[in-house]
This record gives structure tokens, C-alpha cells and sequence, in this order.
């Protein structure tokens, strides 16, 4: 009996701390409009969305695909098409058993035309998807995939709650939804703070005794709230809060790299059809310069990060060389009349419109007029908003620059931006070479050959100069020293929240 | 009484007509709509425009929210009904507009009425903080309490206090702010009192006023009835500018009323939810001060018989 009493205590104990340990609070901008994955519009609502649901793969630490609810898979020899057998432990959190056919109806209802999902992009590449027993399924592809678990990783939805795959915005599902993830919500408030507990019938681990995401608009105040323990977490922080984070014992920065880089874009309709007209701004913004103000980073060549593998590492950065500059435009025609170049009697100015909420613009903007200014150019900023952004630069080309960044996520696909028949590409870039680069890497299946391709197009892109490219941001992540265990994930940050803990 | 009442009643549902077509048009007119939004808009546009009613005419998306038909939210929370959407917000902004409201003409009558010298000193600083704008006497309050106790919890002068930051909950510190301010701000106060004390001195020149100060009956037997009118006139007056002005108190505060929700709609071309709020709050002044201007009608009829 004595020898049971030590045992026992222990568990006491832990059952104890596990009751007493506490949620993670952290906040976001914005509170997310809906948390069905179907129609996802901003990474407030990815983000709750991986706490919420599972993948068929996730990124493990080291950024590599590896299945989630995928028990085992086959890759064809000729790699279109996949045969998966799903875990066979996984439940929803209203009870049900996960199937083939919940994997299946996600498939049908994100390329459901009447579903109008934001999604459907993501899994435009499966042509088919078909049920092949109660946890197993075949994946057809319409071409050969070099690497499928890359691009299975959309969030998986119960056919059980919803009447077709015809599915509407407003469906129930957006406020009242059941996934199969590490954590269950209990309650979405009017106010939009989602409170979400820990899924105790969850296939893995959990340690994070559930989490709770508020709205709060102002990202000074959030540092705030962070620094007098009303918060965990913040997911991302200002360059100007970073000194004051950085001093407090409590908090823990965390840098992570968001596969995201800066350009000034340029309108291929205008003047800047002229590739040397091109080459002179580039010539004239001095990017160091513009950098240092802001926060830590590194200028980029071209359209990857420096730590892609796509990166070409033998492009040249374009000196800063406003002399050049100056004997190109002298060459356009243009004449310089002391302050101002001219021509026509008119001169040479341009509208750059820059998104009102884009961190640190202003800042980046002023510098840059100030560079050009120096120069004769004129630049006439505006600050837009995201749906006048959407409808002047993506739809109706109404700009002479733009100032703003590309995310991507792991694949790192840049053909929409830079392929002529790119739907992102508004700048009107064109290019035979790099065309044929970026339709090649997509169809090869050798990793090296869509690397050395993508390094080709690197450079194709970079002597073309459509936009200048500027830099990628160090991000940071805060989170109070009293979360142990906590990684974030560049992307989805909450991958691995499971296994953090709040003391 | 009716005919003033359906002339006051006439004049309110045409400034809500008015203000629902207004903003209909102002959002028409500016650039992108809520599909632009999406990251896909080219691929669904057509299927979204034809759900959403984008393809109907103006005129019939304005009829359908004047009709109280307000559909379901495209962008804040997509598919949301628009009712859901913002009765908590306008049940909270009613709240504070109530209560700055009643402070305001509290404060008003108080400092208009009350001549005794003791409370010179509290109103001349109560006229001083009214010149005030609003937004930038909010941005002050909040700006120095935060900033003053990071400096004292720093300099270890006072260890963190309960307050602060100012909680994210609901609590009777940020609800005491954002009413004084309201209430004050923008030369709320500083009209209010003026408009007022006007009012008063000149009924107390009035010969009814003089004789019965003459045979020394109290002022308050009197004063209030006649002063429940300017009071009348006064809240009828201020109820644009309250409104307005709490839009920006609630965006200082981080407060999430229906004037945050209006600015947001308006910023996401949530244009059901924009044109929603637009009709209440139309309907909360424009009715407001029919009720109003039409009680008052009433009482000067009264005297003048």
C-alpha cells in the first residue's frame, strides 16, 4: 500500500496542474470573419483555422511535408496520382469518425463553382478524388507532381455537417465550427474573441490547455498588453516596439523569415514599357538606404527570399548609380531643368499608390520621395485602401508605381506574378524567356532541374527589371516566458501549439 | 400636436431616405467592392455578384434596406445576418450615447443654473477641456494614463495596477472615459452651457420672473418647466455631433461599438451592414429630434395659451 501512495501523489499532482494550467491569449488585428476554411480571406483566419482543423500533411520543425491524418500513401510511378490510408483513430470533435468521404467532399466543395471557394486554387491540380474504402482514397492529378504532400495541405471538413458541396457563406458552419484538430471552439463572440478548449479526444498530445484570440485594433496597445501579462502572444511585432520587448525578461522574441519580399512595381503600360527607364529607377533608389530605417532584413536580387532554394545568388544586386540614371533619362528626350526633368513642359512625375495598412509604408514612402526628389523625379504618393488597391492595381492597372510585398507559402510559386498569362501579374511584365523557364519548372518532376529553373527565371526576371526589388523583413514573433515549448511556424504560426504550454 | 407631429415625422423619414441613398451612392462611387476583396475575384465574381445581389439596381438595394430587408453581411462576417452583426454594437453605442447624453445636458444645466461660486473653479476647467477636440482629448487621456503608469510601474515607483492596461473587457473605467469625453469633447460642454445659460438669463428678465422672485417664490417653481424646452432643443441639436463624435471615441478606446463597425464596413465595402447602420442611425437622430421638436412645439403652445 505504502508503495502506491508515491505513484498516486504524482498523478495527483499532474492531474492538478494540468486543471490549473492556462489558456493562451493572444490577439490579432482583426477579429476573422469566418472560421470555415472554405472561404479563408486573411491569416487572422488561418491562423485560429490551425488550431481548429488538421491537414491531410503539416509541415513538421523542418519545414518538411509529413502526413497528419494520413496514416501511410503511394505515390504512382508516374506520379499522377496518390492512394492514401487515413489514421484510423481520428474523430471530429461532434464524435464522428474522420472518413474517405469527409477527405473526398472537401476536394468536391472547394471546386464546387457554386461554392465560390476562396480556396479552390489550392486544389486545382486534383482532377479527381474518389473514395476507395471507409478510410482510404485515390487522388488523380492532371499532370505529374514533383512533390503532392507540398500542396495537401488544405484543412479537412466534415461531410456530416453539410447538405452538399454547393456550400454558402452564410452556412453555420462559419461561427459553429467542428474539425478534427487539437482544439475545439467553445465559443465565438459577438465582439469576435474565440475562445477554443483543449480537444481531449485528439489522435496526439495535447499540452496547451486551450487558447483564447481578441480583437485589438491597435498593435502599440498589443505590445502593451503583452508586457503587463493581459496577453501571451503576439503573433507579430512592430519594428518600432522591438527595443521594448527585446529589454522585458518576461518576453521571448522569436525571428522567423515569412517567405515574403518588398518591391517598388512598376506599370509596363506607361513609360516604364522602356526597360532602360527601368534600369534608371532602379539605378536611383539607393535600397540600403531605405532599409535601415525600418528594421532588419536583406535586399533581394529578384523574386525568392535569400534562403530559397530558388535564390540565384550569382544576380548582381543593381548599383546604386544616379549619374547612369541621369545620362538614360537625358537620352529619353528629357531635360533637366535644375530642379525638375522635363519634357513636353511637363515633368517627369508619378502617382505611386501604396495599401493605407501596409506596416511601415509611410515611413518608406517618404524616403523614397525623398531619394527621387534629389533626383528631378517627382512622386505624387496615395494611400489607398485594400478593396481600392484590389480594383485600381489588380483590375484596372490605374497606377504608375506600387509599393508593396508577395507572400507565398512553401511552394513558392511566382508564376501568377511573373508569367504573361499570370492573373497577378498587373505590372505587364512579358517575357518569351521566362515564360518558358516558369511553364517548364511547373511540369518537371526533378527537383534539381525545377531548381536550376527557377534559378534561371531569377535571373531572367532580375536583368528584365520589372519592379525593383527591395528586401525581406525580419519578423517576430513575442511570447511571454511563461509558455514554454513554444515554436512558430513562419506561415500558419500555431502548427505545433499543441505541444506549448502556458505555466 | 398631429400636425406638428407628422411634419416632424415627414422631415425624419426623408433625412433617412436621404442618408440610406447617400451612402449607397458614395459606396457605389468609390473604387472596389466587396468581391475585389477576395483573392480570387476574377474566378468568382459572377457566381458572388449574382448571390450577393450586386447585379441588382442601386435604387432596389437601397429600397430593400429602407424596407428593413438588411441580408447578410459580405465581408466582416460573410454570411452573417446583418441584424446579428450589429445589435450588440448598437446596443452598446445606445448605451453610451445615452449616458454622455444625459451627463452632457446634466452638466449643462447644472453649470447654467448654479450660480454659487463654488462651482466657478469646476467649470471654468470644464469649459477649458471642452475647447478640447474630441479625438485628440481621448488620444490625450489614454495616451497619458498608459504611458504615465509605464513610466511609474518602470521606475518601480508603484507595482502594476489592476486598471491597467485599460482591460479589453467591458469595465466601468473605459465606460466612465468614453462617456466624459464624449460628453465634453469638440466644445460639447462649452455650447451646451452657453446655449443654456442664455436661455436662463433671459427668463430670469422676464416680468413673470420678477414678479414671482418679487413675492419671494423659490426660482425652482418655475425655472424647470421653462427650462425642460431649451433641454429639448439643446439634445435635439447635439444628437448628430454626440453620434458622430462617439464614432471616434470608440475607435481611440478600442471600444467595438456600431460606429467602429460603420467605419470598418465602409473600409471592407460591407455594403449591407454600412447601409444598415446608416438607416439606424438616421432613424436615431432624425427620429430623435422629430419626437423632440415636436414635445416641444407642444409645451410652447402651452404657455403661450
Amino acid at each position: 500500500m505504502p508503495r502506491l501512495t508515491l505513484p498516486i501523489a504524482f498523478a495527483a499532482l499532474a492531474l492538478t496542474a494540468s486543471a490549473l494550467a492556462a489558456p493562451l491569449r493572444y490577439a490579432e488585428d482583426a477579429a476573422p470573419g469566418t472560421i470555415n476554411p472554405l472561404f479563408t480571406t486573411s491569416m487572422t483566419e488561418a491562423r485560429v483555422q490551425e488550431l481548429l482543423f488538421d491537414s491531410l500533411f503539416t509541415d513538421n520543425r523542418s519545414l518538411v511535408a509529413t502526413p497528419e491524418l494520413v496514416q501511410s500513401y503511394q505515390l504512382a510511378e508516374d506520379r499522377q496520382s496518390m492512394t492514401i490510408d487515413l489514421r484510423n483513430s481520428v474523430t471530429w470533435h461532434d464524435g464522428h469518425p474522420l472518413t474517405a468521404d469527409d477527405v473526398v467532399f472537401t476536394i468536391m466543395a472547394m471546386k464546387d463553382p457554386a461554392t465560390a471557394s476562396t480556396e479552390a486554387a489550392r486544389v486545382s491540380f486534383i482532377t479527381a478524388a474518389e473514395r476507395t474504402g471507409p478510410r482510404s482514397l485515390r487522388l488523380t492529378f492532371a499532370g505529374p507532381e514533383l512533390s503532392p504532400e507540398d500542396r495537401l495541405s488544405f484543412k479537412i471538413l466534415p461531410k456530416h455537417r453539410f447538405s452538399g458541396t454547393a456550400i454558402q457563406r452564410g452556412d453555420a458552419f462559419r461561427n459553429n465550427p467542428v474539425g478534427t484538430g487539437p482544439f475545439k471552439l467553445s465559443s465565438f463572440g459577438a465582439d469576435g474573441s474565440i475562445v477554443l478548449e483543449r480537444n481531449a479526444e485528439y489522435f496526439a498530445e495535447v499540452d496547451l490547455n486551450g487558447a483564447t484570440l481578441r480583437e485589438v485594433a491597435d498593435k502599440s496597445y498589443q505590445a502593451k498588453l503583452l508586457v503587463y501579462q493581459s496577453l501571451e502572444a503576439l503573433v507579430r511585432v512592430i519594428p518600432r516596439d522591438l527595443a521594448t520587448l527585446e529589454s522585458d525578461r518576461g518576453i521571448e522574441l522569436y525571428p522567423y523569415q515569412t517567405n515574403s519580399w518588398w518591391y517598388l512595381g512598376m506599370n509596363h503600360q506607361g513609360v516604364w514599357a522602356d526597360p532602360e527607364m527601368r534600369s534608371a529607377l532602379t539605378m536611383m533608389v539607393n535600397v540600403d538606404e531605405l532599409l535601415r530605417p525600418i528594421g532588419t532584413g536583406d535586399t533581394v536580387t529578384g523574386p525568392f527570399v535569400r534562403s530559397s532554394p530558388f535564390y540565384n545568388h550569382d544576380v548582381r544586386k543593381v548599383a546604386h548609380d544616379p549619374d547612369t540614371a541621369r545620362t538614360i533619362i537625358a537620352t529619353k528626350g528629357y531635360t533637366f531643368d535644375g530642379t525638375h526633368w522635363m519634357k513636353d513642359g511637363q515633368p517627369l512625375t508619378f502617382r505611386l499608390l501604396v495599401q493605407d495598412n501596409q506596416e511601415v509604408g509611410q515611413d518608406v514612402v517618404i524616403a523614397i520621395q525623398g531619394q527621387l526628389q534629389r533626383y528631378g523625379v517627382t512622386l505624387e504618393p496615395e494611400f489607398i485602401d485594400e478593396a481600392a488597391w484590389k480594383s485600381r492595381v489588380w483590375q484596372s492597372r490605374d497606377f504608375d508605381l506600387v509599393l508593396s510585398q508577395w507572400t507565398f507559402d512553401r511552394n513558392e510559386d511566382i508564376y501568377e506574378q511573373f508569367h504573361s498569362q499570370g492573373s497577378r501579374n498587373f505590372t505587364g511584365y512579358a517575357s518569351d524567356r521566362t515564360d518558358a523557364l516558369l511553364d517548364e519548372s511547373r511540369t518537371t518532376v526533378d527537383p534539381q532541374q525545377k531548381r536550376s529553373l527557377l534559378q534561371q527565371a531569377h535571373a531572367s526576371i532580375s536583368a528584365d527589371q520589372p519592379m525593383v526589388f527591395l528586401w525581406t523583413l525580419n519578423s517576430y514573433a513575442a511570447v511571454s516566458t511563461r509558455v514554454r515549448s513554444a515554436e512558430v511556424h513562419p506561415f500558419y504560426f500555431f502548427t505545433w501549439a499543441q505541444d506549448w504550454s502556458v505555466e | 400636436m398631429t400636425l406638428a407631429a407628422l411634419k416632424h415625422g415627414a422631415v425624419a423619414a426623408l433625412t433617412v431616405v436621404v442618408a440610406v441613398a447617400g451612402m449607397q451612392v458614395l459606396l457605389a462611387l468609390a473604387p472596389g467592392d466587396p468581391i475585389d476583396l477576395l483573392p480570387n475575384a476574377n474566378a468568382v465574381r459572377a457566381t458572388l455578384e449574382a448571390q450577393w445581389g450586386l447585379d441588382a439596381p442601386l435604387w432596389e438595394r437601397i429600397g430593400r434596406t429602407l424596407m428593413g430587408d438588411f441580408g447578410q453581411s459580405l465581408s466582416l462576417r460573410p454570411g452573417a445576418p446583418v441584424r446579428e452583426v450589429i445589435a450588440l454594437p448598437l446596443l452598446k453605442t445606445a448605451s453610451w450615447w445615452l449616458t454622455g447624453s444625459a451627463l452632457l445636458t446634466s452638466l449643462a444645466t447644472v453649470g447654467a443654473v448654479v450660480q454659487r461660486r463654488s462651482i466657478r473653479l469646476p467649470r471654468a476647467v470644464l469649459m477649458v477641456v471642452s475647447l478640447i477636440p474630441t479625438f485628440l482629448l481621448a488620444h490625450l487621456i489614454v495616451n497619458g494614463a498608459n504611458e504615465s503608469v509605464v513610466a511609474a510601474t518602470d521606475a518601480g515607483v508603484m507595482g502594476r495596477p489592476g486598471w491597467f492596461p485599460l482591460p479589453l473587457e467591458a469595465s466601468t473605467l473605459r465606460f466612465a472615459l468614453a462617456v466624459g469625453i464624449l460628453a465634453i469633447g469638440s466644445a460639447s460642454f462649452l455650447d451646451a452651457w452657453t446655449e443654456l445659460s442664455t436661455q436662463v438669463n433671459a427668463l430670469r428678465s422676464r416680468p413673470f420672473a420678477i414678479a414671482a422672485k418679487s413675492r419671494g417664490e423659490p426660482e425652482h417653481t418655475w425655472l424647470w418647466r421653462h427650462i425642460a424646452i431649451a433641454v429639448c432643443e439643446l439634445l435635439a441639436g447635439r444628437a448628430p455631433a454626440l453620434l458622430g463624435g462617439l464614432v471616434i471615441v470608440e475607435k481611440v478606446l478600442l471600444l467595438g461599438g456600431a460606429g467602429t463597425v460603420l467605419w470598418d464596413a465602409a473600409v471592407g465595402r460591407d455594403y449591407p451592414v454600412a447601409l444598415a447602420l446608416t438607416a439606424v442611425f438616421a432613424l436615431w437622430v432624425a427620429g430623435l429630434r422629430a419626437v423632440l421638436y415636436t414635445l416641444r412645439d407642444h409645451w410652447r403652445r402651452g404657455q403661450t395659451a
